[in-house]
């Protein structure tokens, strides 16, 4: 009785609670599909989530201003190298970082953490310099290699991986596992769920990339999906109706990434399964 | 009961044979493990980090680089009378100590509303993180207009309550707690995501064992989830005040700052001087006063959770 | 210890190397793509050129311009455009700082009118002077000469002129019996403005829209008021801003501003679209509003002039992108071809076809002759006689910023007279410190 109060509950809240959260969402992909002169006339209203006189004028006109299937591939490209080189170099660190006993490494972890303070914004002229010196400018080079490690993600592999129990590691070494091969074969396959959560935030944060894209490109050929969409608020006049078809067609690769790593996200591991 | 949460945080040391020979090679695997993401932090954020911090002590305006101009303290004597400098810091202060707790419970229970095998989970969690990855344009769009003061759909509704019409972002008073709600919405399904990761590492076994032995839905959540999770809720507020001291996207879009400074954050004024006004010495000095600041903040919550 | 000095040293050694290297990078692009060149074929100069990017029709007059300039300049000059994606935001303003730092500025540049002094006075750009005769200058409409002209000398020219008008409802107008002025002497005056906006405004209709957004917007077309007002926000040579925004005439004018607001005679979060749903009787906006209203059939619209103070001037806004030559460019006489070519009447009046903004010249008009009839006259009017640029100062950045801020304040209800004070004195230290030498 009690479970089926909870579950009733559980999905109860879960129903509202969605529909606070996904309005905006729901309102860019109806408004994509009409006419922009009814996208701020039904503002305000629950018209405005209703997709009435259905169009695809907007879609039609924002590819024909520019093209948003070179720059969503170039998005595509860059965004999934730095994630998964990030996955590599971001998790085998997180790794010694949480297991292996090493001098020194209290500092790299406390620096680690207070480098994730420092605001972009403060940085960004100088790391300029620095691309600009490697004559990385212009190159795909200069989009991916500065953010390939992570110390966001470092700190985060850490605090989950110090959750696997040390008795699975020393079993394996004691078996003659290499220290790398413990880490591939026990603890990667163990921590799909943060490998996966990883993953999706490195990937949302650069899906995002704006300024920095901007100051190391000139040109069509490395430009991203955020610069195409900038191009629709360049100058008046703006067509929202326009904008929301580019910002439908470029969410929506997220969203078919988030739904297709969910699989990843399975229970974890139980404990007694570790001694046996 | 107790002793399943002390097993979460405590590793015991590996057995001892030939310590010095093991520790070495521990040693060695360590440095080369963290090698690769050292190197690359190392040239591209702690070198750059480290010329700002050289620029903080210099004259430098963004389109006169040739002048560059070594000025000793001056920006840190500047910045010390600067009232803007307080006000943001204030601002940036308060955001933080208000959202860091806020939004992590919220994104604690939308996790645990969503770590389940409910049919439409998948549908639940992208409603959650929807507003993380919907453009800041739309989500300016809508917010702008629901707090509007005159027509906004939120006044409508106290309109209807008999309570009269709030100027929400337009008042120096409302619009940084206005901001504060805003944010806590957006963000939340960022950090839901990372306790999801954590709750799904939870060993299964363990909730049923405690449910063989009785335990109800909230004893497990007591005793069983909230302290295997302590290593993530420490991760989580850590990053969480990080982000939340880095506040710079929604005053941005929503308010620029304004009303009279209300809203200005420290990463808004180091970005309004270092790019719009092109003082690159002076936002230079403000960001390593900040990072002292923060760092500082810091080092109070690793000793509060050490304490613990 | 040692950890510290290896960090020192490297720290100083990459800051200039890195400086070191911009330069020298920075000069070999320049002369590496031309020299190359130089030597195949006989001596074609090759010269890049950036601009923001644009909507599709101003894009495509870019496009032919240049495929026309290339065939013009065949075998002497190769032009070599680059759009930079420009957005809502200072981002082509964050790529230009960044070029400068590393010299990898293009010989040519575009840059947003109130910039030119900043950049002018910082050496990014050089005088044209020598390039262009005074017939030729003569030509371009006033505005276009105070925003390109720094110090005495003139260091960029507009392709585009801007305006900014009194938009209004026909219908909303007739309802009331209000028939706007169509001759420049009866412009409105603050007070007959206001008294449209307090009849017209009921229910859900607000008497104006005036917020197109708030930043450059709110200096771009509230400095006028200062100007109608027979003040300014700083001094004619740009140094000082203390009694002259904040003065008392400065001081009415953004009085004025906050009655509006605090009377809700206009909306101070308007959607994009509240004049052409209706829902504003009249609407302080430019040329480039005009494209989108055919949207909306319903829509029936006049344009009136800007309105000025009872006493005071008719003024309107005035500004545009502009093009000069980047001190960086090892090619100075080909770069300036390139911009004069891109701001002779013919592209002066082809532009203006392509994006219904006004031409930045006067003998282009000959070619626009729906700019005799009204409504576009009452632009024409405004841009060729009566317009004023924007503050001429190398602290500009921080004027607009401070401005735009104090402004938005004001209409939300703050101290009219300290809000403007703090102004003042931004500027001026602003000034003091960085360009007073």
């Amino acid at each position: 009785m009690a479970d089926r109060r909870i579950k009733i509950f559980i999905y109860g809240s879960n129903i509202i609670m969605s529909v606070l959260f996904i309005i905006p969402l729901l309102w860019m992909v109806v408004s994509s599909l009409k006419p922009e002169s009814q996208i701020f006339a039904d503002l305000g209203s629950i018209k405005s989530l209703l997709p009435t006189n259905i169009t695809f004028d907007n879609y039609i006109k924002a590819f024909d201003r520019i093209p948003m299937l070179k720059y969503l591939f170039n998005s595509l490209f860059y965004v999934a190298v730095i994630g998964i080189s990030g996955l590599g170099v971001n998790s085998i660190c997180g790794y010694a970082l949480a297991k292996l006993n090493f001098k020194g490494k209290g500092v790299v972890l406390t620096a680690i953490i207070a480098l994730m303070i420092v605001p972009f914004e403060s940085i960004v002229m100088p790391l300029y310099l620095v691309v600009n010196s490697l004559s990385w400018v212009n190159t795909w080079l200069a989009l991916i290699v500065p953010f390939i490690a992570n110390c966001f993600s470092i700190f985060m592999f850490r605090q989950f991986f110090m959750d696997i129990p040390n008795e699975l590691l020393e079993s394996a070494a004691i078996d003659g596992s290499s220290p790398m091969k413990t880490f591939l074969k026990i603890v990667v396959p163990l921590s799909g769920p943060v490998f996966t959560t990883v993953f999706i935030l490195d990937f949302i944060s650069h899906w995002g990339d704006f300024m920095w894209p901007i100051l190391v490109t000139t040109g069509e050929s490395l430009r991203n999906v955020q610069l195409g969409i900038q191009t629709f608020f360049t100058l008046p006049p703006i067509f929202y109706g326009q904008i929301m078809a580019t910002l439908t067609f470029t969410t929506l690769p997220i969203v078919v990434i988030f739904l297709l790593l969910q699989k990843y996200y399975v229970q974890g591991i139980t404990s007694t399964g570790i001694k046996g | 009961m107790p002793n399943v949460s002390t097993q979460v945080h405590t590793g015991t040391k590996s057995n001892v044979t030939s310590i010095g020979l093991q520790k070495r090679r521990e040693s060695i695997t360590g440095y080369s493990f963290i090698l690769p993401a050292v190197l690359l932090l190392m040239l591209f954020l702690l070198l750059p980090f480290l010329l700002a911090v050289v620029f903080g002590f210099t004259k430098f305006n963004l389109l006169r680089p040739d002048q560059i101009k070594f000025t000793g303290l001056d920006n840190y004597v500047l910045l010390f009378k600067d009232k803007l400098f307080y006000k943001s810091l204030y601002n940036t202060l308060y955001f933080t100590v208000v959202v860091v707790p806020v939004q992590s419970a919220v994104a604690l229970m939308l996790a645990l509303l969503v770590n389940n095998q409910l049919k439409l989970r998948n549908v639940f969690r992208i409603a959650y993180f929807s507003p993380v990855i919907t453009s800041m344009t739309v989500i300016a769009i809508l917010w702008i207009s629901l707090y509007n003061p005159n027509e906004g759909l939120i006044n409508s509704a106290l309109n209807m309550l008999g309570i009269p019409k709030q100027p929400f972002l337009r008042s120096a008073d409302q619009a940084m707690n206005s901001i504060i709600f805003m944010s806590v919405w957006q963000a939340a399904g960022y950090q839901m995501m990372i306790f999801l990761a954590g709750l799904q590492s939870i060993p299964k076994d363990l909730y049923e064992a405690s449910a063989m032995d009785g335990a109800n839905k909230f004893q497990q959540l007591k005793f069983i989830t909230i302290p295997s999770l302590y290593n993530v809720i420490v991760f989580v507020l850590t990053i969480t005040t990080i982000q939340a001291v880095k506040l710079f996207t929604q005053p941005y879009v929503m308010t620029n700052g304004g009303p009279e400074n209300s809203t200005r954050t420290l990463a808004l004024l180091i970005y309004q001087q270092g790019f719009q006004f092109r003082n690159a010495g002076y936002a230079s000095a403000v960001s390593v006063i900040f990072f002292m600041i923060v760092v500082l903040i810091s080092f109070f919550m690793k000793r509060f959770f050490r304490d613990r | 210890m040692k950890k510290r000095k290896r960090g020192l040293l490297a720290v100083t050694g990459v800051l200039t190397l890195s400086l070191l290297a911009g330069c020298s990078s920075g000069g070999q692009a320049n002369d590496g793509s031309a020299g190359d060149k130089g030597q195949a074929v006989q001596k074609e100069v090759e010269i890049s050129y950036w601009r923001p990017q644009a909507s599709g029709p101003e894009d495509d007059f870019y496009v032919r311009r240049v495929d026309e300039f290339n065939k013009a300049y065949q075998g002497k000059i190769k032009l070599k455009m680059e759009p930079i994606t420009r957005g809502n935001s200072f981002a082509y303003e964050d790529k230009i700082n960044a070029a400068v730092a590393s010299h990898t500025l293009p010989d040519v540049v575009s840059m947003d009118g109130p910039n030119v002094a900043n950049y002018a006075a910082s050496n990014i750009i050089i005088p044209l002077d020598e390039y262009y005769t005074k017939d030729d200058l003569n030509d371009f409409v006033p505005s276009i000469i105070q925003q390109g002209t720094y110090k005495g000398k003139f260091y960029a020219a507009g392709l585009a002129e801007s305006s900014v008008v009194l938009f209004y409802n026909k219908k909303i107008m007739k309802q009331y019996g209000i028939e706007p002025p169509t001759n420049i002497k009866d412009a409105w005056t603050w007070d007959q403005w206001y008294d449209v906006m307090k009849k017209t405004a009921h229910n859900d209709v607000f008497g104006t829209n005036m917020i197109n957004d708030k930043g450059e917007w709110m200096t771009y077309a509230f400095e006028q008021m200062w100007i109608s007002a027979g003040t300014d926000i700083v001094n004619k040579e740009g140094t000082k801003a203390q009694g002259w925004v904040n003065s008392d005439k400065g001081l009415e004018a953004a009085s004025f501003l906050q009655k509006l607001a605090k009377e809700k005679l206009f909306n101070i979060d308007p959607k994009p679209t509240e004049f052409e749903e209706g829902k504003a009787a009249t609407k302080l906006g430019g040329p480039w509003n005009i494209p989108g209203f055919k949207n909306y059939p319903d829509l029936e619209w006049g344009i009136t002039y800007f309105p000025r103070k009872a006493d005071g001037i008719v003024t309107s806004p005035s500004g545009s992108w502009a093009i000069g030559v980047s001190t960086d460019s090892k090619h100075p006489k080909e770069a300036a071809e390139v911009v004069k070519w891109m701001t002779n009447k013919d592209s002066s009046a082809q532009l203006a076809k392509a994006i219904s903004m006004p031409a930045s010249r006067k003998s282009a008009y000959d070619s626009l002759p729906e700019y005799n009839e009204l409504p576009l006259r009452v632009i024409k009017e405004q841009v060729t006689t009566v317009s004023h640029a924007r503050p001429v100062t190398p602290a500009y950045p921080v004027l607009t910023q401070k401005f735009a801020e104090a402004l938005t304040d004001i209409m939300m209800g703050a101290d009219v007279k300290e809000s403007l004070d703090n102004v003042a004195s931004a500027y001026d230290d602003e000034y003091q410190r960085n360009f007073s030498n």
